[in-house]
């Protein structure tokens, strides 16, 4: 299985690598956005799954994934949100432009595994 | 008694499933002439196993059961843990466990820093506090009890008494749920098991 972390924080992106590598994923790495859609551009098949966070620099999650779901970027890929804001209406926003999942920061590993699942994701 | 402190929504995906495909369906047609669905879920700890049994019943069986009668009882002998239950407030960590974005959204309501469940899913459960391995007060029989990581945790006399009390509160044809390292093994005579997506879901077994 193979992941796109997309945060702007180093230490969450190796945080995040170091939970999923343990499972078996296949991780690659972007500091926001912006760099997330252009490794998603100049791969071919996508990724299994992405885990977005929201406030980066640049572009947000939010207008990652509404750029994503536009585009028809990896049509297949399943989306996490990563975050810390976690309003129902933010949640609600996230799901609608094309979100697939939630999960609210801090989290568990066995609490980011749960998630995988729910999407159907199992490694 | 209470089990353990951990607990989560959905604790345990595939026994939610196999309830939800095959154990309600059932059980809804056998009941169908009562319109009547009684669950307990003895050992309840902080609530959460009560009110994934009302969200599912709410999400998957709401036209089915429109006009039933359904309750939700859950017990657990810690008096704190009913307490907490009963408020059905929930923290990041808590919320963040066993349930989908969808369900939060649509289930549950922002208070401050915390989650409350909906008044509609917390109308059905009722939540007291009381010791399984004592005699319930009242007069209810069950379809489905949910006695899960409890026995784990009792001297094998007091796992006895709990069965005797489950099984006297049993609906003839109601079903039992352990916990997943947990067997009747004690008590083979007394239940019959189908297994269905690597759970046992037990039976009263006929007498005579």
């Amino acid at each position: 299985m193979t992941a796109l972390i997309v945060d702007d924080s180093r230490f969450m992106r190796a945080h995040l690598r170091q939970l999923l590598e343990r499972i078996g994923v296949a991780c690659t790495e972007a500091g926001d956005g912006a760099e997330a859609l252009d490794t998603l551009r100049g791969t071919g098949n996508g990724y299994d799954f992405m885990l977005l966070d929201v406030n980066m620099p640049r572009m947000t999650g939010l207008e990652c994934v509404k750029a994503l779901r536009e585009t028809g970027l990896g049509p297949e890929m399943k989306v996490m949100m990563v975050t810390t804001e976690c309003d129902n209406s933010f949640i609600e926003s996230a799901l609608e432009y094309g979100a697939d999942e939630f999960l609210m920061k801090p989290f568990t590993a066995e609490g980011l595994r749960e998630k995988l699942a729910m999407m159907g994701l199992t490694a | 008694m209470s089990g353990t402190m951990e607990t989560s929504f959905f604790r345990d995906r595939e026994m939610f499933e196999a309830l939800r495909e095959i154990v309600l369906p059932r059980m809804i047609a056998l009941n169908a002439d009562a319109r009547r669905l009684r669950i307990w879920c003895a050992g309840c700890s902080t609530g959460q196993e009560a009110y994934s049994m009302s969200l599912l019943l709410r999400e998957h069986f709401a036209g089915a059961l429109a006009g039933w009668d359904v309750k939700v009882v859950a017990t657990d002998l810690a008096e704190d843990a009913v307490d907490y239950a009963r408020r059905g407030r929930y923290r990041r960590p808590e919320v963040n466990r066993g349930l989908t974005a969808k369900m939060l959204v649509k289930c549950f309501l922002r208070e401050d820093e915390d989650w409350e469940i909906a008044p509609e899913l917390r109308a059905i459960c009722e939540f007291r506090q009381a010791d399984v391995c004592e005699p319930m007060t009242g007069a209810e029989e069950f379809d489905l009890v949910l006695m899960r990581n409890v026995l784990l945790f009792l001297p094998s006399h007091e796992r006895a008494r709990a069965f005797e009390n489950v099984r006297h509160r049993m609906d003839p044809s109601g079903v039992l749920v352990l916990g997943q390292a947990e067997q009747a093994e004690d008590l083979t005579n007394l239940f019959e098991a189908d297994y269905l997506r690597g759970h046992n879901f037990y039976r009263l077994a006929k007498q005579g």
